[in-house]
């Protein structure tokens, strides 16, 4: 992963020169972090639904899944 | 910044990753970069969160308590904190238990969530920040010392027995104008304790200690030097000693010259009995402070 890849995985809209110090590895650390973050979030709400009477679950749905 | 600030950025930057980290930047860049990794990670999952904030009004705060600490978990509980109402999320976290909230709080944007941080009663921050302690979260302790009272943070500074666990917080603390404030509510006896336990702890502590002493101003570093002072040659002998063994002579020149001169010139007469090595280093670190003047007419006067 380069910088330029790096920053956008950051979200930058420039690029910050202490970038090109940064190994290449941190990136794919952060690119991992991020879908791990995704899926444990996806799996919780999933989770998380089966929790609520099922009498609510219909107006919940409709809020959380548009 | 130095060394010791680039350490604590380090480790302020492994609490976010959930793991080691060891990169080759500044202080200061560490913590653009922490910074930046951790908005773009709420702001991920930021659409998905505010959907959930918006559906929890649907269902008793009581059962959303239940569903937040028992699925949800700490990180998202977290999260979704910040984007509720402060009377909302504040009625939420007081149904919560004191370890749960000890793990929201390790999780927590204290930006985001500053003011419901500010109205928990005293006595659950006391609960909370022991449980913090008891899992060695110092980084999230200092992380809400600027959102806390003076006097909620005085009362946990009462409730902490072990001054070795309130320098390992101090270290962490960002602004110095707080560090400041929570070492003003150390009374004198409690710094000379902890100055004490400085002397038979491990070399780290004095790490933390410099790094304190490196924030603060020079009054402060008057105060902390001429107590350390006070309690004899051995203790200064193993500040020294942890300053070699750590090369922070950058921190210890500035930390000398704001002591009183008789704490001064006992730290110069140590220096001078040590290796001349020891003593071309403190040169070289005052010469790199622009306070080689200040040092040799110091150690002229010895």
């Amino acid at each position: 992963m380069t910088a330029d890849d790096l920053a956008r995985e950051l979200g930058l809209d420039e690029r910050p020169a202490w970038l090109d110090r940064v190994p290449e590895e941190l990136g794919v650390v952060i690119a991992a972090l991020r879908e791990r973050r995704r899926l444990e979030l996806r799996e919780t709400i999933d989770h998380a639904m089966e929790q609520v009477p099922w009498l609510l679950r219909g107006a919940l749905k409709k809020v959380l899944f548009p | 910044m130095t060394a010791l600030a680039r350490r604590a950025e380090l480790a302020k930057l492994a609490h976010l990753i959930g793991g080691p980290v060891e990169l080759p930047l500044e202080a200061s860049e560490l913590r653009e970069l922490r910074e930046r990794l951790s908005a773009k990670l709420f702001d991920d999952a930021r659409p998905v969160l505010q959907r959930v904030a918006t559906g929890s009004r649907l269902l008793p705060a009581a059962l959303v308590a239940r569903v937040g600490e028992g699925v949800f978990g700490a990180t998202l509980c977290a999260q979704v904190a910040g984007l509720l109402s402060t009377a909302y999320a504040l009625d939420l976290a007081l149904r919560m238990t004191d370890p749960f909230l000890a793990s929201v709080s390790a999780a927590i944007d204290p930006r985001s969530a500053g003011e419901v941080v500010r109205r928990i009663p005293a006595d659950r921050i006391v609960a909370v920040a022991h449980q913090l302690l008891a899992r060695g979260e110092y980084v999230t302790l200092a992380r809400f010392v600027d959102y806390l009272a003076p006097e909620t943070i005085g009362a946990v500074i009462d409730s902490v027995t072990d001054e070795l666990e309130l320098l390992r917080i101090g270290a962490y603390v960002e602004s110095p104008a707080k560090l400041a404030e929570l070492v003003g509510q150390l009374a004198p006896d409690r710094m000379r304790a902890m100055i004490a336990a400085l002397h038979g702890a491990n070399g780290d502590r004095w790490l933390e200690a410099l790094t304190i002493a490196e924030i603060l101003d020079d009054a402060w570093r008057r105060t902390l030097g001429d107590l350390a002072a006070e309690l004899g040659d051995d203790v200064l002998a193993a500040l020294l000693e942890a300053v070699r063994r750590f090369e922070l002579w950058t921190a210890l020149v500035p930390f000398v010259l704001a002591m009183s001169a008789p704490a001064q010139g006992r730290i110069a007469r140590l220096v001078l009995a040590q290796h001349a090595e020891i003593e071309a280093s403190v040169c070289a670190a005052a010469r790199a402070c622009d306070r080689e003047a200040a040092w040799i007419a110091l150690c002229a006067g010895r």
